[in-house]
């Protein structure tokens, strides 16, 4: 690398800041020339003359240098700040004691300003305000009782200082949300990309694999299921999609549970998001999965089952039927009776904390079907339609 | 006579063996395609009982493809290796009628290209909670009056949730004590009526786009 690169932050400053820097660089000179106007016009009331010409030669080559950089830095704001702070001392030394008593302007003026816009541009709301609390100690040290036009001063600095700050770090933060929400959008497009080409390619085959395995039979069998394994943790890595609502309290059920899918199970869920509360979808994964296991337990090695969601606006219905042996419909309770606490307290215990409830329905032979409900949320007193909201 | 298929699949190793699969059952499979646009123009020239068609086509996708065979006999069995539910739902209701994923064994494609070829809905489990979950939202959903949205009948949604929970067809007849031939009409109902209210969609949609 040949030059020094500009670092990444000074790169990405939102538009804002980069406008206050112009315009401060503008306004240096611009509220310097007023201010020296000014004592121009009052030189009558000066004792020492040479004191202001003294601080305006002094601010005039500062304002040059500073303007000409069309930047702004910490070290700057305190070189304009300092000088205004002592410009504002010194005007005790140009005028009579009496004459600033009496609320004669300071010899700096409006251009104790740029320390104030400076700090709020680097240090946001707070460096504006500390901007604006140095001049205003200056400007209290020099007058020692507060006139009006101090007051006044002070209440104005306060306030540009802020605003100024606080523009700047809303400027600052948006961008930043800015920046995170196109490279999240970068990712996903890569992941689309990426999903793409394993879909077409290695799942395609895997697929091919699964199937052509089958046929042959016998010991290829287990290379089909092998390939179907795969095929099931692939597709499931490359559909998970980042959701939107990501790092909140809500997850979609239905992706929850399309992650059980596997070769002895099928998941059936609806096309869209069925948005529930993290945990309670926790909850109801786990008493899916504890039904599922009861059929790997009981329902005999051939037995398949098949999981069903169904959204019904403000609750959630999952269905878990297995083609298995079935069991006498008194079953559960047995179970729960001989201290195995597998269905009863597992499932039932979890639905019932989630305010809902977990039936079962079973034939010997005919397989067996537990059937899950649970509002969506323990608040039913507050329906927020989701339609309603979507719209 | 024998059903003339057509099989759009842009994989090579899986369209050779499921042609081969099919002519060796006695099917007359009258073309093949990799892509999209080649399938929608070889399939509007041949003309085929049944389009076996992958979801994923290059080119043009499932559901396009199915819109644009629309108005031709050919009926489309949709077949794809992963379970991409909007793009399943999306394909159906632009006029598949069927949908199988790829892990069916070739009897049950073959079983499906039969049923497709008869006119004969093909759901999946997985299908059926699709087809299921869209009639609950559409239910769900406020409706501007004079908007005819057609609403399964108890009969149809307690079929679809059969189907949905993995019974056959023959199952759902015996736990319903009704025929056969009567579950297939539920579900062919099904999706007569997911099909009917994505046109009054479409119609409505052209309607305020500019055919004022």
């Amino acid at each position: 690398m040949s030059g020094p690169m500009p670092s990444p932050a000074a790169a990405r400053e939102p538009g804002v800041v980069g406008a206050f820097t112009r315009g401060l660089a503008i306004f240096r000179p611009i509220a310097l020339a007023y201010a020296a106007l000014l004592a121009w016009l009052d030189r009558e009331e000066m004792d020492r003359p040479m004191a202001a010409i003294a601080v305006f030669a002094v601010l005039a080559v500062w304002s040059l240098i500073a303007s000409w950089r069309h930047t702004v830095t910490w070290r700057m704001a305190v070189i304009d700040l300092a000088l205004a702070s002592a410009g504002i001392l010194a005007t005790s030394l140009a005028y009579p004691r009496a004459t600033v008593l009496a609320g004669a302007l300071t010899l700096p003026g409006i251009w104790s300003a740029s320390g104030v816009v400076a700090a709020a541009i680097k240090g946001g709301a707070r460096g504006g305000l500390i901007g604006a609390a140095v001049i205003s100690v200056a400007d209290l040290i020099s007058v020692l009782r507060p006139n009006f036009g101090t007051t006044h001063n002070i209440v104005l600095l306060i306030l540009l200082g802020w605003l100024i700050g606080l523009s700047t770090t809303l400027a600052r933060e948006s961008q930043r949300l800015l920046e995170l929400s196109v490279r999240a959008e970068e990712s996903y497009a890569e992941r689309e990309r990426l999903a793409r080409i394993v879909h077409d390619g290695v799942l395609q085959n895997l697929t091919f694999i699964h199937r052509r395995a089958h046929e042959i039979g016998g010991p290829a069998t287990e290379l089909a299921s092998l390939a179907a394994e795969q095929q099931r943790s692939l597709r499931a890595l490359v559909s998970g999609r980042p959701s939107v609502s990501d790092g909140g309290t809500e997850t979609d059920l239905a992706a929850v549970l399309r992650t059980l899918e596997s070769d002895g199970v099928t998941v059936s869920t609806p096309a869209d998001e069925v948005a529930i509360p993290k945990h309670r979808a926790g909850e109801l994964r786990a008493a899916v999965v504890a039904a599922l296991d009861n059929v790997r337990a009981h329902a005999g090695p051939a037995a398949h089952a098949w999981v069903l969601l169904e959204d019904l606006g403000s609750e959630v219905v999952v269905t878990v039927r297995d083609n298995g042996a079935g069991m006498p419909p008194n079953r559960p309770d047995e179970a729960a009776a001989a201290g195995r606490l597998g269905i009863s307290s597992s499932i039932r215990g979890r639905l019932h904390d989630l305010g809902g409830e977990a039936t079962w329905s079973s034939a010997p032979g005919r397989g067996c079907t537990v059937v899950l409900s649970a509002p969506k949320a323990l608040e039913p007193l507050a329906p927020r339609r989701r339609s309603a909201a979507r719209e | 006579m024998s059903t003339r298929v057509f099989v759009a699949d842009d994989h090579p190793l899986w369209r050779d063996a499921l042609i081969a699969d099919l002519e060796k059952h006695g099917y007359a499979v009258v073309g093949s395609a990799a892509d999209g646009p080649s399938a929608v123009r070889r399939v509007t020239a041949t003309v085929p009982d049944v389009l076996l068609l992958d979801l994923n086509l290059p080119g043009l996708h499932g559901a396009d493809v199915c819109a644009q065979v629309a108005g031709l006999a050919t009926r489309v069995l949709m077949l794809s290796a992963s379970g991409e539910e909007k793009d399943v739902l999306a394909a159906m209701k632009a006029g598949a009628c069927g949908y199988l994923v790829k892990s069916a064994t070739p009897d049950e494609i073959r079983a499906a290209v039969d049923a497709t070829g008869r006119g004969e809905a093909t759901f999946t489990p997985g299908l059926a909670g699709l087809v299921l979950g869209e009639f609950r939202k559409l239910a769900s959903e406020p409706q501007p009056e004079a908007r005819a949205v057609p609403e399964l009948t108890d009969r149809e949604t307690e079929v679809l949730r059969l189907v949905a929970m993995g019974l056959s067809s023959k199952e759902i007849a015996d736990q319903l004590s009704i025929s056969h031939r009567t579950v297939q009409n539920h579900v062919q109902n099904t999706l007569g009526k997911l099909q009917l209210h994505n046109r009054v969609e479409l119609t409505r949609f052209a309607l305020e786009r500019g055919l004022q």
